[in-house]
């Protein structure tokens, strides 16, 4: 047929096709087989993790997955031979939604986080248990590590009386907290949002500040001494907490610090190196050294840095705090020694002060490896939490 | 962070590069004539043209205004050691495929004798060890970062004994924007007065970033004066500051930066009428030719006889 035989509208459209550009073979994304998320999710089932986590990790069109897992998961989950087994492949599909999003966490969150959400409805559809419990603390590292505040928890009016500006949030920290009420770590979380939206350290060189005394001045003075007392408010619960305490009593310390309260700041901070975890100790010494240096006490950050290394050898932050230290002393064989040794710790530790606002993301390898072993775990093995429960939100 | 060095190497090049007054007390009498001996890189030219063949006797150095005797003049035949830092910032980093082909392609610049590292962001700064011109890079962990500690980056760069005979050439790919560094832009340009390697920082244009990234920590307010500190940083190791604003610019402004290192002089004087120990403020003049810019470190320390 040619282009003669045709009415004139459909020939001119054809003519038009012809003269389009060709469409970029080698780039555009192919949609994959309706079945291939299936595939992944039985997988992931028997213990294959790594290997469809990597696929999902690494796919171009992220999209067509995000549309199978919600087409074609429930499906596969509702095909169980028994209830406790759908429940079980239910767990899968969230599992592996919270895998994919951590793999592809940078550059792909805007897609992700609507499935994290649907996944997450997909774990409450059973009563609360230890499943739901290890896939809650996975889903909230992972949001934290996103450090999307906003799509933990809407965030509070401005001023007094006044409705929250977006109304369209997500409040994803209120369905843990919700499900599971008496777990420090959510309740931690709610503290790590409200710090979030505390004021950051002051600039190390004084940038351009509100004139002092002015109206904006005092305004925005009372907006940040606000937001502060509103995360040290939500921290004081999990203060003597034992597992959540020392964390809570390090990010007080550390709020203290960026409003200027140097001596409650240093008596919070000498408090959390006693701490039992050692992201804790390391924080708690490399803030004590940043603040004295920040006060020009060079020698008492000099030893506040070495008290980090000593707490995690090969820690980027505290290695170039202190090497930078001793060179600006005068005294390059130290500082370039202790860059070296630093350099040959090998694996290089996470480095808690990189880590620091990202909340319980630094627990994600443990997290993880708690979501696998549940995910392996047989239908009927699934432990119910005898804890007081609210119904979903 | 840094690859593990031999100790001997480097005692060498301390002295090479930043004086002897250390090493003449501990060391053999063999060394003696090197171990005295300052070397310095000059960069001569003529708007943004180099000046070539040019002679000891062209040359007028003052340390600490005392006028020396330079006793050898080279261009060219030093291998460099290049680190490139290269800025993966959510800022910078919106075409991470593109980004990786850059770095291929700067690396391809080298000459047989030079050699390379790369420094980019990811939870962490990530450093690879040094690898020889024309060894394939593996790209494959180059991500966008999720910090921006671009004054850490510079420090963990210039915290880096040159070896004997090398020279060390920094490049910095970056918008020179800081959030989140252990250290200040002050304490970087404090360091630059002190370190041994040349720096030159290439501002880029931010890319965009990606369109769904997530967020960043921030812990202090915008370092945004920053840029001018860092710029300052890099002239006081005699290095300069280029401007990149798109994609295309990126190799070529390294390019630029990388020549200008390679065409420079590096001269070479034994300190005479000066205290060895303490900080030695360097002036280097081309006298014998009108309307030159002349570029090079403005200060070096050498630490006293007892440490």
């Amino acid at each position: 047929m040619t282009s003669g035989t045709l009415p004139p509208t459909v020939a001119a459209l054809v003519a038009l096709a012809a003269l389009a550009p060709a469409p970029a073979t080698s780039h555009a994304p192919v949609d994959p087989p309706q079945s291939a998320i299936v595939g992944l999710l039985q997988r992931y089932a028997t213990g294959v993790y790594d290997a469809p986590v990597a696929t999902l990790a690494s796919v171009p069109n992220i999209q067509a997955y995000v549309r199978m897992f919600r087409q074609d998961g429930p499906a596969w989950a509702d095909a169980a031979d028994d209830p406790a087994e759908a429940a079980r492949r239910r767990f899968v599909i969230a599992a592996l939604v919270l895998e994919t999003t951590e793999a592809r966490l940078q550059e792909d969150w805007g897609d992700m986080r609507d499935l994290v959400e649907w996944a997450c409805l997909l774990v409450r559809t059973d009563a609360p248990g230890s499943r739901e419990l290890a896939w809650q603390r996975a889903a909230l590292a992972v949001i934290e590590g996103a450090y999307d505040a906003r799509f933990l928890s809407t965030p509070p009016p401005l001023k007094e009386g006044e409705k929250p500006a977006t109304p369209l949030m997500f409040d994803h920290a209120a369905h843990a907290r919700d499900r599971f009420p008496d777990e420090s770590r959510f309740g931690l979380a709610e503290a790590f949002i409200a710090e979030t939206r505390a004021p950051r350290e002051p600039l190390l060189i004084p940038g351009p500040q509100p004139v002092p005394g002015s109206r904006a001045a005092s305004l925005v003075a009372a907006r940040m001494r606000q937001r502060t007392e509103a995360a040290i408010a939500a921290l004081a619960p999990w203060l003597d907490d034992p597992e959540a305490g020392g964390e809570a009593v390090l990010r007080t310390a550390y709020l203290r610090f960026r409003i200027g309260e140097t001596p409650e700041a240093l008596d919070g901070l000498g408090r959390a190196t006693g701490a039992t975890d050692a992201f804790v100790r390391y924080l708690a010494h490399f803030l004590i050294g940043r603040l004295h240096e920040r006060q020009g006490r060079r020698a008492e950050a000099e030893s506040a840095y070495r008290l980090a290394l000593d707490t995690l050898p090969g820690a980027q932050s505290g290695a170039i705090a202190l090497s930078t230290v001793l060179f600006l002393a005068d005294r390059p064989d130290e500082a370039y020694a202790v860059m070296e040794a630093a350099g040959r710790v090998s694996p290089q530790p996470p480095d808690p002060w990189r880590l620091y606002g990202y909340g319980d993301y630094r627990r994600w390898p443990a997290l993880k490896a708690e979501l696998r072993r549940h995910a392996a775990e047989p239908a009927a093995s699934e432990t119910r939490l005898d804890r007081p429960v609210r119904g979903p939100r | 962070m840094t690859a593990r060095r031999n100790a001997v190497p480097w005692l060498v090049v301390v002295a090479l590069i930043l004086g002897v007054t250390p090493f003449e007390a501990q060391r053999t009498p063999t060394f003696t004539s090197r171990i005295s001996s300052v070397s310095v890189d000059v960069s001569v030219k003529v708007g943004a043209r180099p000046v070539a063949n040019l002679t000891a006797a062209d040359f007028r150095l003052e340390d600490n205004g005392v006028t020396q005797t330079i006793e050898a003049v080279s261009i060219e035949a030093v291998p460099i050691d290049v680190t490139l830092f290269h800025d993966t910032s959510p800022s910078l980093a919106g075409k991470i495929d593109q980004l990786k082909n850059d770095i291929q392609r700067i690396a391809r610049l080298l000459r047989p004798s030079d050699r390379f590292r790369l420094l980019t962001f990811s939870l962490g700064i990530d450093v690879t060890p040094w690898h020889a011109a024309g060894e394939v890079l593996d790209l494959r962990r180059v991500r966008v970062g999720r910090i921006s500690a671009v004054d850490d980056a510079l420090i963990i760069a210039m915290m880096e004994r040159s070896e004997p005979d090398r020279r060390h050439l920094i490049v910095a790919l970056t918008d020179a924007v800081d959030a989140g560094s252990a250290v200040g832009s002050a304490a970087v340009r404090d360091v630059a007065s002190r370190a041994e390697a040349v720096l030159h920082l290439v501002r880029m244009e931010p890319r965009g970033g990606t369109r769904y990234t997530a967020g960043q920590w921030l812990p202090i307010s915008g370092d945004f004066g920053g840029a001018d500190l860092l710029g300052e940083a890099a002239e006081r190791t005699g290095g300069n500051v280029h401007e990149a604003s798109s994609t295309r610019d990126v190799v070529g402004a390294f390019r630029q930066a990388f020549d200008d290192f390679r065409q420079s002089y590096v001269l070479r004087y034994t300190p005479q009428g000066v205290d060895s120990a303490g900080w030695h403020q360097i002036s280097v003049a081309v006298p014998t030719v009108r309307g030159v810019s002349v570029r090079a470190r403005q200060r070096y320390f050498v630490a006293p006889r007892s440490r």
